[in-house]
């Protein structure tokens, strides 16, 4: 068949071109080497996660091993039972928010402070330049590539005479455009699927990655939504060339769709949607709720004082109130900062770069998700922790002396019915439907530029 | 001759769409990147003011002589070069909880916007380091394999001008060019920022932005030479946007990331944890240790108020003690952290752009450097403070010995008010502008010596460039 004909044609030239040699060299080591640091750093981290939790089993038997039961219960309850969080396996394919949120969350407190050490205790060049994962190497190099790839495919064959002979056959244009399309396009992912699979291959058998289904499927899904990204950019690319009549001139416009597209749109939009829908800092907030805190103590104070009957109700209807005003504050915090976080995504979302970026961290489970899950978990966590404590001395088992607390039973630790720390991710069906949005906007994206560089095509002077 | 060449050069950069396109890009992305970054700073300053006004009011309002030990939180100055450079935090203020005995309570960054972290700020650096540097390729690329294409480099060194003059005339038309737009953008944007009344300039800002221009310029005309290099060895135009967008892709989106990584593997640093844990051990130590000591005294004297001046001083001795071992703890992990950071800063520089990137950091004080300053300034403070503390409760500790340990509320009722408003103030200064020049010169020497290797290998080339 006359397109398969083209495509082959067009698949050797481009197999055959130094450009393909170069980028092919380039995008394996990058995609491979990018597996490999950030497939160990997740080693380091499990291994840390794994070290935290023998931490808190020894903790356990030490406790557990206190003869006295006084004495233990007294040292239970003053002890810190922290929680881990086991990191993101896929944040090896997208860090996404993984390394901003805390490893260790203290059972003592709900606010998460970091020592000195913490902030010092790190290798700070890892923030100044972005983590080169595998969705760093996609979205930002290999949508240049596919540019570099196909920007002179119209206009470079016009410039060389041989796109003239080629249509002077009786072949429909769209027939060309569709060869050129898929050849080419053939001749990019191909090297990025070999390097991909070299690099979960590598993940599997070095033990980085464990091979639970789940995170397979992901892993698959994570790869096709890149193939995805690669074609918007492909198509544009096409389109650049068909829209333009030397390649010199392709190449700069490329240049510049890639700049404004990639580098600026999406990275000012989380902040100029910071200052379009501002949010006050959660320290405003807790010093709000302090001051209604302390408003509600001095009233109750101020009750006690008088000692007259029917007071417990109205010191009831007072904590109540300031509870609700607590209510409220959260509420209005949270909704203000929910429109924040949609304006800074829908904003960033003009870029197909961001779309990508959501879908991507989405599927990993690091993305601007995570950060609830992770509110979410503290917020049960410390709740849980309160609960059993408080449990400890309405069941009965403890009595209140002057000396301190008195335990009846002797063996009334139960280690596992301490509560744990654990973040709930969404199945893979749930993180897909939130993801579809984007992965749909980046295929009107790609609909979109193959339409235009057809239209442009069309009526593309060839002489 | 040179002059002539000059102005064709640049006659010729002057009216090419990328001369066009250069403008465009700068004047948008540089506008747009000051009005955005100086709005943000402030509403930074307002926090921060609101920040101040808000901590000074919770230490007024202490009564408790012992609520002097709760230590108290202090706010980072803001530093006008953020507007220009970014830095290493996502956010431009911070308080910081300082207590006596060195503890210091950063804030954690998770409550806030979770978009923000996933995106690099457009900063100066950004724009330079990677945008206008990408714009430097296209205006080099071609300069020598396109010329040679067209067959215009033939007619132009059939004259008697030697081709030294050529290349270096090809170098200043075709940079002049380049940095044309950049400069006019640059000073746009600055003057924008000066609109904005949240902003006041001083001398030391003012020298920091004039270095911080020059190190741009510098920057730049090393990409620019590499463009030329890369020309003057390639046959086509094509050939050689493809190699140095290849390598441009390599040492500037690529290994600058990469190297911190790759050395973490080869220098590893103990984990928080791990740390945590052995600071922990000790103190879960001196704890002990002060348990059995006052077991033992009260068994020696026979009762259970044994708290005196001579305990609380053998107390005082043990504390200190065991905060020697958890400050060499401490030491020890810095000086491997350091460590690791220097091989990674090492291996980044093989890139200019890590050359340039760090030496921004630092011109604007918002680089590493600047970072173990503030944190050294806020253990002093924490020290000061400690002092400040025992001041204050010197007169409560007094009371409290002669009375063995037993306050009656009474005795208590007179150190129910006390005045914290001649506490000491965070004082805090960002570098002077000498020192942060100081701190760069081997990057700027670095980045030095790329201009001199590009330029040079791309005049042995262009000696040695067929023309035919």
């Amino acid at each position: 068949m006359l397109l398969l004909r083209i495509i082959r044609k067009e698949i050797v030239h481009n197999v055959l071109s130094f450009r393909f040699a170069v980028t092919y060299v380039l995008l394996f080591t990058l995609v491979v080497v990018s597996m490999f640091l950030m497939g160990s750093q997740h080693r380091t981290k499990v291994d840390e996660y794994i070290q935290a939790e023998a931490q808190f089993a020894s903790l356990m038997d030490e406790l557990a091993a206190i003869p006295d039961a006084n004495e233990q219960f007294q040292k239970v309850t003053q002890a810190d039972l922290p929680g881990a969080r086991a990191p993101r396996p896929l944040a090896i394919l997208a860090r996404g928010l993984e390394g901003s949120l805390p490893t260790q969350v203290s059972s003592r407190s709900r606010f998460d402070v970091k020592s000195s050490d913490a902030r010092l205790g790190r290798n700070v060049l890892f923030d100044v330049f972005q983590t080169p994962d595998f969705a760093y190497v996609v979205n930002i190099v290999l949508s240049l590539l596919a540019l570099l790839f196909v920007f002179d495919s119209i206009c470079g064959e016009k410039e060389q005479g041989t796109l003239k002979i080629l249509l002077s056959n009786s072949i429909p244009r769209d027939t060309v455009l569709l060869a050129k399309w898929i050849g080419g396009y053939l001749s990019i992912a191909t090297p990025f699927l070999v390097a991909t699979l070299g690099g979960f291959v590598y993940l599997s058998v070095s033990g980085a990655l464990e091979l639970r289904p789940d995170d397979v499927v992901r892993f698959a899904l994570i790869t096709t939504i890149s193939l995805l990204y690669v074609a918007v950019f492909f198509s544009l690319g096409l389109f650049i060339s068909t829209a333009t009549h030397r390649g010199s001139t392709a190449l700069l416009l490329s240049l510049l769709v890639w700049i404004v597209w990639i580098l600026v749109v999406p990275n000012l939009a989380p902040i100029t949607a910071r200052l379009v829908a501002p949010v006050p800092s959660r320290q405003v907030i807790d010093a709000e709720q302090q001051a209604i805190d302390r408003e509600a103590q001095l009233l109750q104070d101020s009750i006690r004082e008088r000692k007259v009957y029917g007071d417990q109700e109205e010191s009831e209807r007072i904590q109540q109130d300031a509870e609700r005003k607590r209510r409220k504050l959260d509420q209005f915090y949270n909704d203000r900062m929910t429109r924040q976080v949609s304006f800074s995504q829908g904003l960033a979302r003009l870029s197909p770069s961001a779309s990508y970026l959501f879908a991507v961290t989405r599927l990993a489970g690091t993305g601007p998700v995570l950060f609830d899950r992770f509110r979410d978990a503290n917020d049960r966590f410390q709740k849980a922790q309160d609960d059993w404590r408080k449990d400890l001395y309405r069941s009965g088992n403890v009595e209140a002396t002057r000396t301190g607390p008195q335990v009846k039973d002797k063996d009334w630790f139960d280690p596992d019915s301490i509560p744990r720390f654990q973040i709930y991710s969404e199945s893979t069906g749930q993180a897909i439907d939130a993801a579809m949005f984007d992965i749909l906007l980046l295929v009107v994206f790609a609909v979109l530029f193959f339409m235009l560089s057809f239209a442009f095509f069309l009526r593309y002077d060839v002489t | 001759m040179l002059l002539h060449i000059v102005r064709k050069e640049l006659l010729d950069q002057l009216r090419s769409l990328r001369f066009a396109i250069a403008c465009a890009v700068c004047l948008l992305v540089m506008l747009l990147s000051s009005v955005v970054l100086t709005r943000d700073y402030g509403e930074a300053l307002s926090t921060y003011n609101m920040n101040r006004v808000m901590h000074r009011n919770e230490l007024e309002q202490r009564t408790q002589i012992w609520s002097v030990n709760e230590g108290i939180t202090v706010d980072r100055p803001l530093n006008l070069m953020n507007t220009m450079v970014r830095g290493l935090s996502q956010e431009l203020t911070e308080s910081v909880k300082i207590q006596p005995g060195n503890r210091l309570d950063f804030p954690e960054s998770w409550e806030g916007n979770p978009v923000l972290p996933l995106f690099p700020a457009v900063d100066f650096v950004f724009i330079v380091g990677v945008i206008v540097s990408l714009l430097a390729l296209a205006f080099g690329y071609d300069a020598i394999s396109g010329e040679a294409e067209s067959g215009v480099l033939k007619l132009l060194l059939s004259y008697s001008v030697p081709r030294d003059l050529v290349l270096l005339g090809k170098w200043i038309g075709g940079f002049l060019a380049l940095i044309a737009p950049f400069t006019v953008s640059f000073l746009l944007a600055l003057l924008l920022m000066l609109l904005f009344p949240e902003v006041e300039s001083d001398l030391d800002a003012s020298l920091s932005l004039l270095a911080l221009f020059c190190l741009a310029l510098l920057y730049l005309a090393a990409i620019f030479s590499l463009g030329l290099f890369i020309s003057s060895r390639t046959r086509l135009a094509s050939t050689s946007i493809t190699v140095l967008l290849l390598l441009w892709v390599a040492f500037v989106l690529a290994l600058p990331n990469m190297a911190p990584y790759a050395v973490s593997q080869i220098v590893p640093i103990p984990s928080q944890e791990s740390v945590r844990r052995e600071k922990a051990a000790i103190r879960q130590e001196w704890s002990e240790r002060i348990q059995t000591t006052w077991r033992e005294e009260q068994e020696k004297q026979e009762r259970d108020d044994v708290y005196d001046d001579a305990l609380r001083q053998r107390f005082d001795d043990m504390r200190l003690e065991m905060e020697a071992e958890v400050q060499k703890i401490s030491d020890n992990q810095t000086a491997q952290v350091r460590h690791q950071m220097r091989w990674s800063a090492f291996i980044a520089r093989i890139s200019p752009m890590t050359s340039f990137t760090l030496a921004s950091l630092d011109l604007a004080a918002a680089g590493i450097t600047q970072e173990e300053r503030y944190v050294d300034a806020l253990q002093a403070f924490s020290e000061k403070w400690g002092v400040y503390a025992e001041e204050k409760q010197a007169d409560f500790r007094r009371v409290m010995a002669e009375n063995r340990g037993r306050m009656t509320p009474e005795l208590m009722e007179q150190f129910n008010h006390v005045d914290l408003s001649d506490a000491p103030q965070f004082q805090f200064s960002h570098m002077p502008v000498g020192d942060r020049l100081t701190l760069i010169y081997p990057d700027v020497l670095l980045l030095v010596l790329w201009n001199v290797i590009f330029f040079m290998g791309a005049w042995l080339s262009f000696v040695r460039y067929d023309v035919q």
